[in-house]
């Protein structure tokens, strides 16, 4: 108990205080992103490894089969490469699991990517700054 | 296995703290500009081939940390008048913390520059690619090479793959620009060890810098705008940067900031060249859509 309690804290830390301060964003804010993890499991439909920002579209299934197309922010390319990604660490139709921060507005269907893996468990990118929101564009 | 999840927490929860203040006046914190690491990110740097260097971004602390070492930064020989070398990777933030009074007129200016949605800086010219000037240049750059030329200096920017001429002939900055630049016009000379650069003539469509307070308006300026800044090599690897904002018609007195750059010796230049087509296509996908939603 004790323990979970100094993990709640740690994860606190870790996604409240940057929001508090705000200095640490470059250029493009991420405000618009809630707080709430969510994982999905989908196929890439596109995979932009482009400025300002690298993001990955992929299609995602809820469990009545209903066919939503998300759309992940990343940062910009140098700074993906940074964090291990290169033009071809996507491709369309390939299976992924992601891990994101979808846009507090409702009905959106943008998110700020957190984790992408692969199928195979292979990691393409994980990013744990992601969910505190202090990663620079 | 709990106690190393919990371990990693508590790890990632101080580099929140430490990235709290990391792009500002951070002249006591070492690889202050650097990428935070993160377990899965590579050791090994992307280079296009043999012979060639990684970008000043594209690096991230492990491999910072691994390349001091192979270069030999610390203790490494140096001549303090020369500031040859690729440094940092994201500019020197301006402090926030320490903004001067408005002027009247400046803080009309400052409000004009407000977003019309909460979630970025709608207003940002850089959304839309136009130059982000200087000395926002000085502020967000990702990465920035001296070189040294016997009648000037020449500072190459990564972000814009841009330039500008630091002229060490003797010129003085002109009285009356006779037109105004992104970039403005800039002098310099040594005082000491320290090279002092002086700067007018800035096109007041660009920003000082955006506010990275809250992301909402940017620093405006008038054409009063003069820079100077200071630049001392303390070692190898350590550049100590000081810039000083003056604009009477915006700011009731000068905006002083300083700070530390770093070296960085495994980078090369790249090319950040903001793009229409692409940031019009990622404003469409992700700005636009924030700004539908807020209806």
């Amino acid at each position: 108990m004790k323990l979970q309690r100094l993990l709640a804290v740690s994860l606190a830390l870790v996604i409240v205080l940057p929001l508090v301060n705000g200095v640490v964003f470059a250029h493009h804010s991420r405000a618009h992103y809630g707080q709430e993890e969510s994982t999905t499991k989908g196929v890439v439909v596109e995979y932009k490894w482009r400025n300002p920002h690298v993001f990955v579209v992929w299609e995602a299934k809820d469990q009545a089969g209903k066919a939503t197309q998300w759309v992940g922010e990343m940062a910009s390319v140098t700074s993906m490469i940074a964090d291990g990604m290169t033009k071809d660490s996507l491709k369309p139709g390939e299976q992924i699991i992601v891990v994101a921060f979808p846009s507090k507005n409702p009905g959106s269907t943008e998110a700020l990517i957190k984790k992408i893996s692969k199928a195979d468990g292979t990691i393409v990118v994980d990013n744990s700054r992601a969910g505190a929101a202090i990663r620079q564009p | 296995m709990r106690n190393r999840i919990i371990v990693s927490f508590v790890v990632l929860a101080g580099l929140a703290f430490s990235s709290l203040s990391f792009a500002q006046n951070n002249a006591n914190q070492e690889r202050a500009f650097g990428r935070d690491s993160t377990e899965s990110q590579p050791t090994k740097e992307l280079v296009p081939g043999p012979g060639w260097k990684t970008c000043p971004r594209c690096t991230n602390n492990k491999q910072l940390a691994a390349a001091y070492a192979q270069y030999k930064v610390e203790g490494h020989p140096f001549n303090p008048k020369d500031l040859s070398g690729v440094w940092g990777n994201n500019g020197m933030e301006l402090d926030v913390k320490n903004v001067p009074p408005f002027t009247p007129e400046g803080e009309k200016m400052f409000e004009a520059t407000k977003s019309d949605i909460p979630s970025t800086n709608a207003k940002d010219g850089m959304l839309i690619c136009d130059p982000i000037g200087y000395p926002r240049a000085f502020a967000y750059n990702y990465g920035m090479e001296f070189v040294m030329l016997p009648d000037r200096v020449l500072q190459f920017f990564e972000w814009g793959h841009t330039w500008r001429t630091i002229w060490t002939d003797g010129r003085k900055l002109p009285e009356d620009p006779p037109q105004q630049r992104w970039l403005g016009y800039a002098v310099g000379r040594w005082e000491g060890d320290t090279f002092v650069v002086e700067g007018n003539g800035y096109d007041e469509r660009s920003w000082i810098s955006e506010d990275r307070r809250n992301r909402i308006r940017g620093f405006a300026h008038s054409d009063q705008l003069k820079t100077t800044e200071r630049y001392h090599r303390t070692s190898y690897g350590s550049l100590e940067a000081e810039m000083t904002v003056s604009d009477p018609k915006v700011f009731t007195k000068p905006w002083t900031t300083k700070g530390k750059i770093e070296l960085r010796p495994n980078a090369e230049l790249w090319e950040y060249f903001c793009v229409p087509s692409e940031s019009d296509e990622y404003n469409k996908r992700l700005i636009d859509a924030a700004r539908d939603s807020k209806k």
